[in-house]
């Protein structure tokens, strides 16, 4: 077996630090010096006693200020006009605070971390804004947090951040994209990065600035996309200052939160022999034999643990980043160059995902007007894994019983482990099973010009974006052959004979397939961009122009009949049933996109905006959409009722607000009807095989977007300088248009697949709750923010047949019922006599129960008909996704220490059991070590959690595998410890002497600990069927260092 | 500034898809017109795969054979009485609810009549298009009774809440349609088009609608106003019908019984091996690595191949169905005797040493071995020494080892690679054997044949290598089909129409559970239910299939066959 190379993993990172430290000794700039009369100084300080370098310090009411230096000090002059002047102390991600001069000369302030602060810019799509002055439901996250998770894949790190936005962890092998997110139930989100559709999935978190979620109408900017909102994701930039390096890195280990146990030789051979007896068959397995494989010392009766031989008992994972900003001269720069490695828990290594970022975000100032910024981004992504993927592996380890050896004394011959199966130790690795790799490289590079018209007209500027992206992909399945075989043993000589099998791996084949993909999207965008005060009245105007085009082309090929595993190249298979495929296509968008807003004393506060889209997917005629959107917001807190006698109000808004948004769904130019490529016939004993065409289907040339229209009300307010916060968004959306084909209402004898019209609509109805607190109590900071969020929606039209009887109507109606719904029979526990089922309602339709027998599942007769079948299905459950989520993050701080906790659950959704979770010795012939709890001719106990055993499904019922309560928990929760972290940050004159800033060390814990009514498996696991790649738990070890 | 001016933006919404060729380019053009036909060919022979492929072929829902796929779904719904209407399917194993089908042929039937294209080309393609769509709706009534008839495409504006037509409007459709159209197809095709359908394609294919035909109206009731079941008065009409057809191809059809070989049991297994053979009236090819099929992976013993294997297991009651090679029935032997196999079936009549693979004969290169377990001296020690999961003993596998003792040999040939999913073998579907098997019933029913009927029978049984039967009969005509066509999807259909399968496939069917005896280097037998515990059921109602809930949900003007609620 092969060892993991510790050494080339180090020679891996050495390049990249290399790498890194060519890019971080770019020019350092030296920071501009202030000129200031004396007046007011001093330093600012975080909570842990770091100076605060580059916080703002502004004379309020003015635009006089100044930035903290290295040491966090500052120095402002205060001109002699100013009367009382107030001194507003600001740093990103710190509570903002107001001190009044008052005569002193000297302030010192301690600057406390900060929520989302009121006073912190963010997203809000094509600009950015003070959260204080937004009028939509919004939410950001802090990204500082998500940098440190300890998972694979951002989207994971999202998790309990944002009320409203609901994750799901459904596990997935390193690097695969597997994984829910979704605002307010509504489905999958737009993602936007840097203005640009893209997923973020993978992204280097240490490049993000920031993740702001758009939720209500302030989505419309995004017009004929945005109908499930969006996220919004914005990079990091440079500011004009010293340069700054910051480095992390990060080493975790993860293994699966729970994975069921398969049943041992001695336990599958009882309960084989058990499921025997109820299909009348012998029993499998003898006494002596059970004997034999519970000891496992005799060669010819093994006891194999497969889970323990292929997977280790730790994946590992290491993340490095090292980034540096700065500027100064008119240049300003955030390089960023970051390295993930992801192994998995196959023994063998041979499952890993690695990932190299890299982003150069650059802005000039051109001239004294015109500011250009060029950003260059990229990402190298390769994953690996063996000749079969994670999937096939499964199969095979299910299939390999435990009675058969996994490897001989001769470690070269490959044992025989099943009909269906190949030993799961030499297939998980690569040089017995060959490899799948899976190269992703995305390029993308943003030209920017901004263009400050103010000389013409005030508060006017002037945009132009360009983006250009290609993604590559590049898979390469190179399958390696080896034969398996049976053994003797024999006892006198104490020796193995082995006889070859006739199961080879990839049947006896070499074989390479490989496959090129490309998409290259191009953006191109105009800008005008209006922003003026006037007395009270503020006044802003955004006028947009952009388009969007993409398109993809992909070939792949095959070959097989290679000699050797020598050369892995296409050149060196044969020619016979060599293979080639490929496929092209386009797309592209127009959009027109505006904004106004008006606030009168900061107080009242209105938001006009559309935008106005164009997509060659549908007929030309409805190819512009529409999407307005409205928003108002009252500041209460501005209202001198209550500045004068409520002080302890710091803000409280009202805000509502009305917006339609687009989906275009996947429908792909079904304006037009043709025909397609599709089938072939040999008519000639020369077995010419000559391609064949069908048609696209009908065209419906007035299939057009469908629309969503959000309504939102929410209120925000903070008081006692945030020692409590709240916000609360109550929500009604209507999705209108849905397309849906008509096919399901219109008799199937038509015979088309007919093209999908926009018929359907159904609505969803919710709220989030978040509320807060934070406090400082000497040298202990605390912060504690809780939140809930529940959605649920219904369909308003569903088109569907017109059911004929109340019956039908019930059973499978949509219209008006909550989209969620499963149907499922009824039970009560298992029959306990021949006599019960005798009289029990015919459940086989017609076979007058016959293979029905004690400890089958009693499914419920509820009509009385004495007959079971669909008319006595009833609501068993909701779906997997849940209509409940909530969490509760703690952040507590004392001195150099800090602790913080995030609590996350979920409930009211529905787990349901099948496949391999409610059939043993079914296709693949595993079985679990649970089912020693079924029902047995020993113990037949009528309340048992699993049926009698059969060989083969539970087949006695026409409908065996249709939902029942029996295999559901209807109404599922979990609360779990998602996160637990400890950090400690150096104290400063430590590490002084070494020249660093700051540095943090820190251990995390990911997912340990959790209360749920869900058994044998995760919790949040959607995949009903067990080959899937658990969901994972970590411990990790973190390291930043700031210099 | 200049170069990004110049992306016209225009472009950004100036997209079309990359892979769709339009209905105008389609409409004028002979090679693509011919490329929409070669798909609807294709389309169309899809219920010709359920006759071999998928876990559970036809053949083992019927008393030929049972799948070794324990869990197989198909198996128990078919098999065990449970059938239906929200267990069925609308295209699976028995069932093909083929409107989708239909309408492409009614499409193109509609739209080549104003192709511009030549006259010729024009009728030729027309007469195809329309023998295809007379082939689906006869798919169609044998398994649902009467559907309904549409021959036009419909538009959103048509009425489309359709009735079903009768049984017999759907086999007189098949009849009118044929007869307009065997006229205008050409005798023979030339080399390249050699498979398409000519003119004694649609004869066979009269052939046996009618005969189906017939026998409902003979052996089966009309119910339901006449949705299902055919008028007995039309009895004699279709089986003359038949009679006229099958004789037409015998006598003016080039095609000869298949003789090439001298030794009778290589002959008929090389019939479904040797590719355009002059048997073959019409086929679906196949082409290993382009166009391949799963057969002999699916049906092979298992020593040969991994994953499926072994799929189609022949029940004890259809091995003995095979007479002895001196022509006496097959059901004498003794199972309870300590004998080698081999003894036990070298008597049988060459087709079955050419169809069946049992416990100790010889395939490719080695000795099958069929046996389930090994004893010392007798059953009372048959588990002191098992083969456990190490030897290659049948019981090893938990899947894919015969579950009655035998598996089928019967389109499989020694010389192709057994190890792939991929074989090129093509599939017959209709044969010069079946047209005189046809020959013989329907002049037999007709009365006053029975010289031909006789003759018809025993040109089959002397090319099979078994002595002539002296009598004509429906015994005589069920037995030689049964054997003559087994495992080539036909069993299903015959014992339906001659509404049989109610005692045909009811009960419980047996394995032959070979065991060796090691002490004295021989074999014992077992003879067991082949389905554990299980009885098989196939009910009054099942001589139809149910028409699907949904189907009927869409349109509630759609009567569901009798029997199925």
């Amino acid at each position: 077996m092969k060892k993991q190379t510790l050494s080339k993993r180090m020679s891996d990172l050495f390049i990249l630090l290399l790498l890194i430290a060519a890019l971080g000794a770019g020019k350092v700039l030296a920071m501009e010096e202030f000129q200031q009369p004396k007046s007011v100084q001093g330093q600012i300080i975080d909570g842990t006693g770091e100076p605060v370098i580059g916080a703002t310090v502004v004379i309020k009411g003015t635009t006089t200020g100044t930035i903290t230096d290295l040491n966090g000090n500052y120095s402002i002059n205060i001109p002699p006009s100013i009367m009382n002047p107030v001194l507003v102390f600001s740093f990103v991600g710190m509570q903002t605070q107001e001190v009044a001069v008052a005569g002193q000369s000297v302030i010192n302030i301690v600057m406390e971390e900060d929520l989302i602060g009121l006073d912190e810019v963010v997203a809000i799509g094509y600009a950015s804004e003070k959260q204080v002055n937004t009028t939509g439901a919004l939410s950001a996250v802090r990204t500082e947090e998500l940098v440190r998770k300890p998972v694979g894949s951002l989207n994971h790190a999202l998790t309990g951040k944002i009320p409203g936005l609901i994750v799901i962890d459904k596990g997935g092998i390193p690097g695969s994209t597997v994984g829910d997110y979704q605002i307010r139930r509504l489905g999958s989100p737009l993602v936007i990065v840097d203005g640009m559709e893209q997923s973020f999935v993978y992204m280097d978190p240490n490049e993000i600035a920031s993740i702001t979620v758009l939720k209500d109408a302030s989505a419309a900017v995004y017009g004929a996309r945005a109908g499930n909102g969006v996220l919004l994701i914005t990079t990091k930039r440079g500011k004009e200052q010293k340069a700054r390096f910051n480095v992390s890195m990060s080493h975790t280990l993860s293994e699966p939160t729970y994975f069921p146990e398969l049943a041992d030789a001695a336990t599958y051979a009882i309960l084989r022999n058990e499921a025997n007896i109820t299909n009348g068959l012998e029993p499998r397995f003898t006494e002596e034999e059970i004997q034999k494989y519970r000891e496992g010392t005799d060669p010819m009766y093994p006891n194999t643990d497969f889970w323990d031989e292929t997977f280790r008992k730790y994946a590992p994972m290491s993340d490095f980043n090292m980034n540096t900003s700065g500027g100064g001269n008119g240049v300003r720069y955030f390089f960023s160059a970051g390295y993930k490695d992801q192994g998995s828990t196959l023994r063998s290594g041979d499952i890993n995902f690695k990932r190299l970022s890299i982003r150069s975000n650059v802005d000039v100032d051109l001239t004294k007007r015109l500011k250009g910024s060029f950003d260059l981004s990229g990402r190298f992504e390769n994953r690996m894994e063996p000749g079969l993927s994670y999937s096939k592996i499964m199969q095979n380890f299910y299939s390999s019983l435990p009675m058969y050896p996994t490897r001989y004394p001769d470690e070269s011959i490959i044992p025989y482990t099943g009909l269906n199966a190949y030993d799961p130790v030499y297939v998980t690795d690569d040089e017995y099973s060959g490899y799948n790799s899976a190269k992703f490289k995305m390029f993308r590079g943003t030209l920017g010009l901004n263009y400050d018209m103010n000389d013409f007209v005030k508060g006017l500027s002037a945009d132009f974006k360009f983006d250009y992206r290609i993604n590559d992909n590049f898979n390469k399945s190179f399958i390696k052959t080896f034969n398996t075989y049976y053994y003797d043993y024999d006892y006198d000589t104490e020796t193995y004979t082995y006889t070859e099998s006739p199961i080879k791996f990839n049947e006896g084949k070499i074989t390479l397939d490989e496959y090129y993909g490309r998409n290259w999207d191009w953006m191109l965008n105009y800008k005008l961009h209006y922003q003026r005060v006037f007395n009270v009245h503020r006044v802003g105007a955004m006028l947009l122009y952009e388009a969007i085009s993409g398109r993809n082309d992909n070939f792949g090929a095959y070959r097989e009949g290679f000699i050797s595993t020598a050369i892995d190249q296409m050149f060196a298979g044969a020619d016979l049933n060599k293979d080639n495929r490929g496929s092209a296509s386009e797309d592209g968008r127009e959009s027109v996109v505006g904004r106004f807003n008006y606030a009168y004393r900061d107080k009242y506060l209105a938001e006009f905006l559309f935008r106005y889209d164009a997509s060659p997917k549908f007929a030309p005629e409805n190819r512009w959409g529409f999407f307005p959107g409205v928003s108002l917001g009252w500041r209460i807190s501005e209202e001198s009722f209550i500045k004068n006698s409520a002080t302890f109000i710091d803000n409280l808004k009202l805000r509502l607000s009305y917006g339609q948004t687009g989906l275009e769904g996947n429908v792909r130019f079904n304006y037009l009807s043709g025909y397609q490529m599709q089938g072939d016939y040999i008519f000639s004993p020369s077995q010419e095989v000559l391609p064949g065409i069908g048609t696209t289907g009908m065209a419906n040339p007035d299939a057009t977007w469908a629309t969503s229209t959000m309504y939102n009300a929410g209120l925000e307010g903070s008081f006692w300088d945030q020692k409590l916060f709240f916000e609360v968004n109550g929500f009604y959306n209507l999705k209108e248009d849905i397309l849906a084909t008509r096919a399901a209402a219109i008799p199937n004898t038509f015979g088309a697949g007919l093209p999908e019209e926009n018929l359907n609509s159904k609505d969803t109805r919710g709220f989030e709750l978040e509320v807060g607190h934070q406090s400082r109590i000497g040298d202990l900071f605390i912060q504690v923010v809780g939140n809930v969020s529940w959605a649920r929606s219904k369909w308003v039209h569903y088109e569907e047949p017109a059911y004929a009887t109340d019956e039908e109507a019930y059973r499978y109606k949509k219209t008006g019922r909550w989209t969620d719904l499963t149907f499922g029979y009824l039970t009560d526990g298992l029959f306990e006599s021949q006599e019960e089922i005798d009289n029990w309602a015919d459940i086989t339709n017609g076979a007058d129960n016959a293979n029905i027998m004690p400890g089958d599942i009693k499914f419920l007769d509820m009509n009385g008909d004495s007959i079971i079948n669909w008319q006595d299905q009833r609501i068993i459950g909701s779906n997997n996704v849940p209509q409940t989520v909530f969490s509760l993050d703690l952040n507590l701080r004392y001195k150099g220490f800090e602790l913080s906790a995030l609590i996350t659950g979920a409930a009211n959704y529905s787990k349901y059991y099948s496949g391999q979770m409610i059939v043993p010795f079914g296709t693949d012939l595993r079985c679990y070590k649970f089912f020693e709890n079924s029902w047995t001719t020993e113990n037949p106990d009528p309340n048992a959690p699993y049926p009698r055993l059969r060989n083969g499904t539970q087949n006695s019922h026409p409908n065996w595998d249709y939902p029942s309560d029996f295999w559901t928990i209807g109404k599922a929760y979990y609360v779990r410890l998602k996160n637990i972290e400890l950090a400690y940050n150096l104290k400063k004159e430590w590490i002084k002497p070494l020249n660093i800033d700051a540095m943090r060390a820190y251990v995390q814990l990911y997912n340990y600990g959790m209360i749920t009514n869900v058994r044998d498996i995760d919790p949040e696991n959607t995949v009903t069927a067990a080959k899937y790649y658990p969901q994972m738990r970590s411990i990790s070890f973190g390291l930043d260092v700031k210099f | 500034m200049a170069f990004l001016a110049a992306v016209s933006c225009e472009e950004a919404t100036d997209k079309v898809p990359l892979d769709m060729i339009s209905d105008a380019q389609v409409w004028s053009d002979p090679n693509l017109i011919d490329a929409c036909l070669t798909q609807l060919y294709n389309a169309t022979n899809v219920f010709v795969i359920w006759s071999y492929q998928q876990h559970s072929p036809l053949s083992t829902l019927t008393d030929e054979s049972r799948t070794c796929i324990g869990w197989s779904d198909a198996l128990n719904v078919f098999t065990l009485g449970v059938l239906n209407p929200s267990n069925c399917d609308d295209n699976n194993y028995l069932s093909n609810w083929a409107y989708n089908d239909i309408r492409h042929l009614n499409e193109f039937i509609e739209k080549i009549e104003d192709a511009n294209v030549s006259e010729t080309f024009r009728e030729q393609r027309l007469a195809e298009a329309r023998f295809l769509r007379a082939w689906t709706y006869f798919n169609m009534a044998i398994r649902y009774g009467g559907v309904p008839l549409l021959t036009k495409a419909q538009s959103l504006d048509d009425d489309l809440y359709v009735f079903r037509n009768t049984e017999d409007e759907i086999y007189d459709f098949v009849r009118t349609e044929l007869d307009e159209i065997i006229d205008i197809l050409p005798e023979t095709n030339d080399e390249a088009n050699l498979w398409r359908v000519n003119k004694y394609v649609a004869l066979a294919l009269k052939s046996r609608a009618m005969l189906h035909a017939a026998s409902i109206a003979k052996y089966g009731q009309v119910q339901l106003d006449g949705l299902v079941g055919v008028p007995a008065e039309k009895a004699d009409f279709y089986f003359q019908e038949s009679y006229d057809a099958s004789k037409e191809i015998i006598e003016n059809g080039p095609y000869e019984l298949f003789e090439r070989y001298a030794d009778k049991a290589k002959n008929y297994q090389m019939l479904f091996i040797e590719e355009d053979n002059s048997e073959i009236i019409w086929c679906k090819k196949f082409l290993e690595g382009e166009k391949g099929h799963n057969l002999d992976r699916d049906w092979q013993p298992i020593l040969y191949k991994a994953t499926v294997a072994c799929v189609v297991n022949p029940t004890l009651e259809m091995v003995d169905e095979y007479e002895f090679a001196d022509g006496t029935p097959g059901n004498t032997i003794n199972y309870d005797q300590e004998i080698d196999t081999r003894l036990l079936y070298q008597d049988k009549e060459p087709r079955f040493h050419a169809s069946i693979l049992y416990n100790r004969c010889f395939w490719i290169d080695d000795t099958i071995e069929y046996h389930y377990f090994t004893v010392v001296n007798d059953l009372n020690d048959k588990w002191n020494k098992k083969p456990g999961f190490r030897g290659r003993h049948v019981n090893d596998r938990e899947a894919g080892a015969t579950q009655t003792g035998f598996s089928v040999k019967k389109f499989l040939w020694e010389k192709r690679d057994q190890s792939k999913g991929d074989s090129g073998q093509d599939w017959i579907i209709f044969r010069l054997g079946e047209i005189y098997l046809n020959l013989a019933e329907a002049a037999f029913q007709l009365g006053g044949k029975d010289t031909e009927a006789l003759e018809a029978l025993n040109v089959i049984r002397r090319r099979a290598g078994v002595p002539d039967k002296g009598e004509i009969n429906m015994e005589n005509i069920m037995h030689e089909r049964k054997i003559e066509l087994a495992f080539e999807g036909f069993r299903m259909w015959d014992a339906r129409r001659w509404r049989t399968a109610v005692n045909d496939f009811s009960g419980v069917f047996h394995k032959l559970t070979a065991y060796k005896i090691s002490s004295r280097n021989t074999f014992g037998y077992i003879v067991e239910n082949c389905q554990g515990n299980a009885v098989r059921m196939f009910l009054e109602p099942h001589y139809y299939n149910p028409i699907h809930q949904n189907r009927i949900f869409e349109n509630p003007n759609l009567v569901q066959n009798p029997g199925y609620n």
